[in-house]
């Protein structure tokens, strides 16, 4: 479509607008710590139109007067265009994403200590023909271990400066920087000889000149492009709008004629890649020839063994899972408090009215819905990062690769599913460790039927009213079994959902799983705090606006039209719109033994479960805002309700572990699938699930006389 | 600039090396066939045994000699460094003993059975000193 109006060598023109700067690099290798350190909190974090990948773009003053852009690439091992994140660094580096200019030049970051695996991508980086820098990381932990990489050599054999930078420890930076203000005259990298054979280059060199041609791409990109194309397996559709027929017809011809003349053309352009890279490492890299058990490969030793990887595994996990399920819980009665009483005050300064109401009842109680979340978000993520950055999170996927992959899942879904038990949205943020597209898509599809915290309220008041305190097998309650019930229905449910969408909506091949472990090291607190705080700051923004939105919505419903002053609480709700939505519904939710009033309540607890309870206070006129406090006297209500019995209770359970009464976890999954299609599948499916299988339950326990 | 050399790729150095240590034990026929190279014969005295990744051992080291599956695949091993003649060593297994650890170019790698299925191997005798996977 646009291959690229700014080819390398072009535009030396006087730059008008700020400079933009690529950041590539593989993952693990001190990218982000470099960009953090780079731009501090000068950040803005958004996605890519149509993808979850995550664009970030950070500002940097190089020296007085002069700014530069700076937009970090997400992490890869190659600019293959094969998963999203590849995709998106190939297309931005050559110019083609839509929303981004191409950048005037690239910040290539690469570890020293792992410097035959991070020169693959240098090679293909370097092939993109922008001016490069080089950042050189981890030089002290190849010192620590008796090696050497020799950097002058490196700027010397790769053509490019390289910089040693110490991220933590602010070395080298300014020479960095220094650099970066000269960033329209940095050099260049030079073009590598292939080393193909007479035949195969000229096939290389008509597919070039063809594309120069026809669509008006410069050197070095032409090459670049060719040579991507031949490459290449399989082509996205949007590669294909982008080349002339004219050039896809040649790129097929000429595959033929590779493969007649017995050259695999891929791989020998990733043979070519590999030997390169070592004739490099040979010059440069000097390693201890001792090869002793690193301090690394002891932990490994430990933390993946039959026995204790298990128990460390269990350990850290309940750790984390105690943190968000309790911890979490002062923090977020404080703002629970802090949320009454702002909505207490608002009610005194403000006259009474519908203004009034529409503040208190809707902005504040939906603004204070999704800023409670917030500490189990925080402390989630401050877990997460902490388990990324010191390398263990690759520990724990190798641990329970095998267990989740009998539903078709993935060793990084794990920690998600776990963390929805407090609740699914720090858990479907949770998923965006996991790389492959439909394993993640599958995870958070799945998560919000793991029992999260707002279903506890629901639970209590149903347990409390119809379940017996009776003793069974001496040890356990029958109100703990049934509670312990709901969890396991959840996570049943949870796996076998995964395996069907694995079977039959997402499937396609097995993803391919490779996980590298990288390293133990120390966790950079600086990284750790800044991505928990990012992830906080998405949610609240992106996450909060639709959920202040739908309360505002949900509101209206629940208290139009306006019935008279003297009206009591319970009637007025019965004849607002909400009501009459569950008079409407009634019908339909009839055949699970549920009548109007729960209609009710299931509606406007469409918000967050727990409004169920409160929602059930109104209806019961147990107060205008029940809460738990008045749930005793709620449930002796309910205990005297000739329609409520034990069976409906237990219905009423069913029914809220699987159906999505949840709005901040449709927005998240809103914001994290980017688009409306997977949050509206989700509350049909998850709909579907808990209608069918509370009429079961329904059904059966009315033809057994169980608690009837 | 980089001119590549005149391919002593690992592999031929590597037999070249094998050769001259063990050659008074080798048979009359060459187990070695340039233009199969690399593929051994069955009863290969010096005890380097062709296998697919997946059946090494933890402790095992070897070579590359050939990638399966189809053409995506083998080209995302590649591009891992299971490139032809690269080194692995195999590092460990997961207590459920899938998925595996392996050491290649320096890195460590954590994949499952079935993928280490498509790499076949040649694996060293424990006893000869194979040069590290660095």
């Amino acid at each position: 479509m646009q291959p690229s109006a700014s080819g390398a060598f072009s535009d030396t023109a006087v730059q008008t607008t700020t400079p933009l700067i690529a950041l590539v690099g593989n993952p693990n290798c001190g990218k982000t710590t470099l960009f953090n350190a780079l731009t501090g909190l000068r950040q803005k974090v958004g996605n890519y139109p149509g993808v979850t990948v995550e664009k970030k773009i950070g500002k940097l003053r190089v020296k007085a007067g002069v700014e530069v852009d700076l937009i970090d690439l997400p992490g890869l091992y190659s600019l293959t265009p094969r998963s999203p994140d590849e995709a998106i660094a190939h297309d931005v580096l050559l110019g083609h994403q839509a929303d981004v200019p191409r950048p005037d030049a690239i910040i290539h970051v690469v570890d020293a200590s792992n410097l035959e695996r991070n020169l693959y991508l240098t090679s293909q980086v370097l092939d993109i023909g922008l001016p490069t820098i080089i950042v050189l990381t981890m030089t002290d932990l190849v010192t620590k271990s008796g090696g050497n990489v020799d950097a002058q050599q490196l700027t010397r054999l790769l053509g490019v400066p390289v910089c040693v930078v110490v991220a933590s420890q602010k070395r080298g930076l300014d020479t960095l920087k220094s650099q970066l203000s000269l960033v329209t005259e940095l050099p260049v990298p030079p073009i590598r000889d292939w080393g193909f054979s007479e035949l195969v280059d000229e096939i290389v060199i008509e597919l070039t000149a063809a594309m120069m041609s026809q669509t008006g791409v410069k050197q070095p990109q032409g090459r670049v492009e060719s040579i991507g194309l031949l490459t290449q397996v399989k082509y996205r559709p949007e590669e294909q709008q982008r080349w002339p027929v004219e050039i896809l017809t040649l790129v097929q011809t000429s595959k033929a004629r590779l493969t007649s003349l017995g050259v695999d053309f891929g791989n020998l352009v990733i043979e070519s890649r590999y030997a390169w890279v070592r004739h490099i490492c040979a010059q440069t890299v000097t390693t201890s020839e001792r090869r002793h058990a690193t301090l690394s490969d002891r932990i490994d030793h430990i933390v993946t063994h039959k026995f204790w990887g298990f128990v460390i595994f269990f350990g850290v996990m309940s750790v984390v899972f105690q943190s968000i399920f309790s911890w979490a819980n002062v923090p977020m009665d404080l703002i629970a408090s802090g949320v009454t009483w702002l909505s207490e005050f608002v009610t005194r300064i403000m006259p009474p009215g519908d203004l009034r109401d529409l503040i208190v009842s809707g902005v504040i109680a939906g603004v204070g819905t999704t800023i409670t979340f917030l500490p189990q978000i925080l402390l989630l993520f401050l877990f997460i990062s902490l388990l990324e950055d010191t390398g263990y999170m690759a520990r724990a996927a190798f641990l329970m690769d095998r267990i989740m992959s009998k539903v078709g899942l993935h060793g990084k879904s794990f920690i998600p599913l776990l963390s929805s038990f407090a609740c699914a949205i720090p858990g479907i943020m949770a998923t965006r460790t996991i790389d492959d597209r439909k394993t993640r898509l599958v995870t958070i599809l799945v998560a919000p039927l793991m029992s999260c915290s707002a279903r506890i309220p629901v639970y209590t008041l149903m347990i409390g009213a119809f379940i017996p305190a009776r003793r069974v097998l001496g040890i356990f309650t029958l109100p703990g079994l049934t509670m312990m019930a709901m969890y396991f229905l959840g996570m049943a449910a949870a796996f076998c959902m995964a395996l069907l969408f694995k079977r039959t909506l997402l499937r396609g091949e097995a993803p391919l799983f490779f996980l590298e472990m990288p390293p133990y090291h120390k966790p950079s607190l600086r990284t750790v705090l800044m991505s928990m705080f990012e992830r906080a700051y998405l949610f609240l923004r992106r996450a909060g606006t639709v959920i202040l939105a739908v309360s505002i919505i949900l509101w209206f419903l629940s208290s139009y039209p306006k019935s008279g002053v003297n009206t009591p609480p319970q009637q007025r709700l019965a004849h607002s719109y909400a009501g009459s939505m569950g008079h409407a519904i009634e019908p339909l939710i009839r055949p699970l033994g549920f009548d109007w009033r729960i209609g009710v309540s299931l509606v406007s607890s469409f918000v967050a479960r727990e409004v169920f309870v409160s929602s059930m206070g109104t209806i019961y006129s147990v107060g205008a805002t029940g809460s738990q406090a008045q749930g005793a006297s709620l449930q002796d209500k309910l205990r005297k309700d000739p329609t409520f019995s034990p069976l409906l209770a237990v219905c009423v359970m069913v029914y809220y572990v699987l159906a999505m009464q949840c709005l901040s976890t449709i927005a998240v999954v809103k914001r994290e699938t980017n688009g409306w299609k997977w949050p509206l599948f989700m509350i049909g499916y998850m709909t579907v699930l808990a209608w069918t299988v509370t009429f079961c339950v329904y059904r059966i326990g009315t033809a057994l006389h169980l608690g009837v | 600039m980089f001119v590549p050399e005149p391919a002593p790729d690992a592999l031929s150095t590597f037999f070249a090396k094998l050769l001259h240590k063990t050659a008074h034990k080798l048979p009359e026929v060459p187990i070695i066939d340039k233009n199969h190279a690399g593929v051994t014969n069955e009863f290969d005295p010096t005890g380097h045994t062709r296998m697919p990744l997946s059946r090494m051992v933890p402790g095992d080291d070897g070579h590359v000699l050939e990638l399966q599956g189809n053409s995506e695949i083998r080209q995302q091993l590649l591009e891992l460094g299971f490139t032809k003649g690269a080194s692995v060593g195999f590092v460990r297994v997961a207590p459920m003993s899938d998925p595996i650890t392996v050491r290649v170019r320096g890195y460590q790698l954590a994949l499952r059975r079935e993928q280490a299925e498509a790499i076949i191997m040649l694996r060293c005798p424990p006893e000869l000193d194979a040069p590290q996977a660095r």
